[in-house]
């Protein structure tokens, strides 16, 4: 970790001497360190554990009722893309889940940049959250059914709870985090408070910003879950529910497997916006 | 217009250490004042009460006669360290405190970069930058909305021999045409002797002037004259005196 750091530290500052105008040849050195950083080592885990899994299965040393072979699991994903049900419930959950996200996700940007901006709201409003911030949502999930019935509202809402915190924290951190010497910048131009808020607080807290995002979007996806697990008549989680019931260990995987690929998707997403509209940072991350 | 700015028995204290005591002066409009003195002495702090950022002063500090009671555009600063908004490229950067029209923007901006250098880096990021040419960018920034006062911390403390000579040459040539006002920190004699009408030596301490010198000198000024080296001499003497002092 170290040496790597130091290396990477290294090669910028070469680039730097470079001059940003020349650009480097690319020599069969360079090439072969790229391949090293871009080859999908990530994989390798994953597909092994399928491997084995397999493995195991065929030589019957995993009980055949407990657990599936991956071909079934496969088979039983693809069976009921091709009758449709697998769309409608997937497309019930990806709608809970976004509508959910931007109702609790812009809720915490609002309310942490007027916590993060005034002392006054701070004092305010900020011990509240904290409290309510510790307040685990799945023993919010009883109470929600008492209020709101079976519907999509108590789903809803307790997907927008879970997803509000991380970005409500990460914006408030954010914006108090900001270095005191920038914003004696924008004093010496005088500038308005809105173009401080937009040209110097916003800039610089964005990197923690969307760093609460993405925690908001994988807690925001285990709220979906556990809240279609507790009564729901669609979703992946409804349709994992149902696997349980007729004891289809094959689809119960599936949904599960379902779950995480999209999680990971909608991680890789983030990480490509991040870079995108953080490029102007010096990150070590880029380059590893 | 340029704008002179006065300081009366202004002294700063931060909790039990005095910064700054009994410090009065009274900088001409147009003059070239240049600040030297050990470390810790209050150089930067007296240059925080001129820019207004800070207005915990005991007695009084004026700009054109009016009490300072914040900062102003008027009032041009270069930090210490350079301070460039990382998100923004080196155009934005130097831009960020210029008013006008996008023509108006653009000729300065080529006019501001070819001053400092930096045409083939105007889209680079501050840290793709090197110290010094960070501090070009800073310097530029500064320069840019021709405030009629310029106050300047240690700005070329980054740079090399070469480049630092170079920037001297280009401020005051800047400095002439304008016709502003400048207070400039540094730590360097040669420096100091380059380019003020009035260098004032301090000492740490409590922070006070030891003593003010005329450079009675012609611009552009010649670093290898008799002059030139007499005053070196002399400033030297003060400046090594105030260390012990
Ligand atoms: N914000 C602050 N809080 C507490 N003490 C401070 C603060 N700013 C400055 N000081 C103190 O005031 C004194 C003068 O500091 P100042 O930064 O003005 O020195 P300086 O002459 O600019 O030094 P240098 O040449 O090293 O930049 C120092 O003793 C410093 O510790
Ligand atoms: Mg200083």
């Amino acid at each position: 970790m170290m040496t790597s750091t130091l290396t990477a530290a290294r090669r910028r500052a070469e680039r730097r001497a470079d001059g940003a105008s020349t650009s480097a040849p690319t020599t069969p050195d360079r090439s072969r360190r790229s391949f090293r950083r871009n080859a999908p080592l990530g994989w390798i885990l994953p597909v092994a554990i399928i491997v084995i899994w397999y493995i195991l299965y065929e030589t019957g040393v995993i009980n055949p009722t407990l657990f599936s072979s991956p071909v079934q699991v496969i088979e039983a994903l693809i069976e009921s893309m091709l009758t449709g049900a697998f769309w409608e419930n997937f497309l019930a959950s990806a709608t809970r889940w976004i509508v959910g996200f931007l109702i609790g996700a812009s809720l915490g940007l609002v309310l942490g940049s007027i916590t993060g901006l005034s002392r006054l709201s701070e004092r305010l409003l900020d011990t509240t959250f904290q409290m309510l911030r510790t307040v685990p949502f799945m023993g919010l999930v009883p109470l929600f059914v008492i209020w709101f019935g079976l519907g999509e509202m108590p789903k809803i809402i307790l997907i927008s709870f879970a997803a509000f915190f991380p970005v409500y924290l990460a914006t408030y951190a954010g914006i108090r985090d900001i270095d005191r010497k920038l914003i004696e910048v924008g004093r010496v131009y005088e500038l308005s408070t809105f173009r401080t808020v937009k040209d110097i607080v916003m800039p610089g807290a964005l990197p923690s910003i969307l760093q609460g995002i993405r925690l908001a979007l994988g807690v925001a996806w285990l709220a979906l879950v556990i809240a279609e697990l507790n009564g729901a008549n669609s979703g992946i989680g409804y349709w994992m529910q149902q696997g349980r019931e007729f004891v289809r260990v094959d689809i119960v995987i599936a949904a599960l497997l379902v779950f995480a690929v999209v999680g990971k998707l909608v991680d890789m997403f983030v990480r490509m916006l991040e870079q995108r509209l953080l490029g102007w940072r010096d990150n070590l991350a880029k380059e590893m | 217009m340029t704008i002179g700015l006065s300081l009366y028995d202004v002294g700063r204290t931060f909790g039990t250490t005095i910064a700054v005591q009994d410090v009065s002066l009274d900088i001409q409009p147009g003059e070239f004042v240049v600040l030297i003195g050990p470390s810790g002495c209050g150089k930067s702090t007296i240059l925080r009460g001129l820019a207004g950022l800070d207005t915990e002063f005991d007695g009084r500090i004026t700009a054109g006669g009016q009490a300072i009671t914040g900062p102003s555009r008027e009032r041009g600063v270069v930090f210490q360290e350079h301070r460039l908004l990382p998100w923004y490229n080196v155009a934005k950067n130097m831009m960020f405190g210029f008013d006008g029209s996008q023509a108006e923007r653009k000729a300065r901006l080529t006019e501001m970069l070819s001053l400092m250098h930096l045409e083939k880096f105007v889209d680079s990021y501050p840290h793709q930058l090197s110290g010094g040419m960070a501090q070009r960018t800073a310097i530029a920034r500064a320069l840019a909305p021709l405030p009629d006062v310029l106050l300047m911390d240690e700005p070329f403390g980054a740079l090399d021999a070469f480049t630092r000579i170079e920037m001297q040459d280009a401020l005051i040539d800047v400095w002439q045409k304008q016709r502003t006002t400048a207070v400039l920190v540094t730590h360097d004699i040669d420096e100091a002797i380059v380019l003020a009408n009035r260098v004032v030596v301090m000492s740490a301490h409590p922070g006070t002037i030891k003593t003010v010198i005329d450079i009675d000198m012609e611009y552009p000024r010649n670093r290898t004259s008799e002059r030139f080296s007499e005053l070196r001499t002399l400033l030297l003497e003060q400046f090594l005196d105030s260390h012990h002092s």
